[in-house]
């Protein structure tokens, strides 16, 4: 019995370590935008930047697959593609499992951009309104990925449809998985559609500091 | 190393290796992992999760080695004698509590969506 319990004791630490390891190794913050529950300065920013593709990541940032979703597409894009002024992002958290607000800086730095804007949506709205937007009943959409071409622009209550999509959830089309190079390379394409790089993007910078 | 010896380490190592499939497997089943192992080590045990299968598939073969050895090993007492520490009442029920963890872990990320409704409660 004593052997049994040490092999589960060494079994535990494998599963723990390197997650303790990992985490000393944390940057430093970075600042989020609380959203109202009409979503006013996420359509606004979102319609600010018509003619640039739009990225819309619906997260919980307490989830770990969720997180694992936005560390992938950090580095299949992020790391790639640089600080494209281009190419825009909105992260928005909601409070799926738990949540709260104090989770939303530490998950906010696992992308690391500047052209990217997390926000924090208590009532978890977004997810509803995307729901709808989708035709979907009673499947709340949260670890979800859509891209918007540069002509999306949101005139409803709602989001506008995606133009592409990617989840992490159970219920959903499944070859719509979330796989950060596929998303990347959709990105790319998007890109292409796109006015060329221009010098500066002052809407993005300021959603950097 | 003992027969008995070899039926606890196999036995241990199928307990182990569960306990761990099932920490990956309810990654989500609230904001424990990152309250405990912060954001990195919530992504680090999420990117665990393709080799859920593997993990529960090496803990499932060591079960049953253990499983198979020390219903051997009774055998071979009853027909010969024992040479060596005849497997004791301890050693199936742990056994059977590693089987149990085992079946556990397999359903662990499934239950979890049973146990846990993601929805925010405002709008439930």
């Amino acid at each position: 019995m004593f052997k049994s319990t040490l092999a589960l004791v060494i079994g535990a630490s494998l599963a723990v370590l390197p997650p303790l390891v990992a985490r000393s190794a944390e940057p430093s913050g970075k600042s989020y935008v609380v959203l109202e529950r009409n979503l006013g300065q996420l359509r606004a920013d979102f319609n600010a930047n018509v003619g640039k593709v739009r990225m819309l990541y619906i997260v919980g940032p307490t989830c770990g697959i969720c997180l694992r979703g936005l560390s992938d597409l950090q580095e299949a894009l992020y790391s790639k593609k640089g600080n494209d002024p281009r190419m825009i992002t909105y992260v928005v958290h909601v409070p799926t499992l738990g949540a709260r607000e104090v989770n939303v800086a530490p998950a906010s730095r696992l992308i690391s951009n500047a052209h990217t804007t997390q926000y924090w949506e208590e009532t978890g709205i977004t997810g509803k309104l995307m729901e709808e937007t989708l035709g979907l009943t009673d499947r709340y959409i949260w670890d979800f990925y859509a891209i918007y071409g540069p002509t999306a622009v949101w005139s409803d209550e709602r989001p506008p449809v995606p133009d592409f999509y990617q989840h992490q959830l159970q219920g959903l089309p499944p070859e719509k998985r979330l796989q950060a190079d596929a998303f990347a390379a959709k990105v790319s394409e998007f890109l292409a559609q796109a006015a060329a790089p221009a010098n500066t993007s002052a809407n993005a910078t300021r959603k950097s500091e | 190393m003992l027969e008995s010896k070899k039926i606890i380490a196999s036995g241990g190592g199928a307990v182990g290796l569960s306990m761990f499939a099932s920490f990956i497997g309810l990654c989500c089943i609230g904001p424990w992992t990152v309250a405990l192992l912060g954001v990195s080590g919530a992504v680090s045990m999420a990117r665990w999760q393709p080799f859920r299968p593997y993990i529960l598939a090496v803990a499932g073969t060591m079960l049953a080695w253990a499983f198979w050895r020390t219903y051997r090993l009774r055998r071979v007492c009853l027909a010969e004698g024992c040479t060596d520490k005849r497997p004791g009442t301890a050693m199936y029920v742990s056994l059977s509590l590693s089987a149990v963890l085992l079946v556990l872990a397999m359903f662990a990320e499934r239950l979890q969506w049973v146990l846990v409704d993601a929805t925010p409660p405002g709008l439930r």
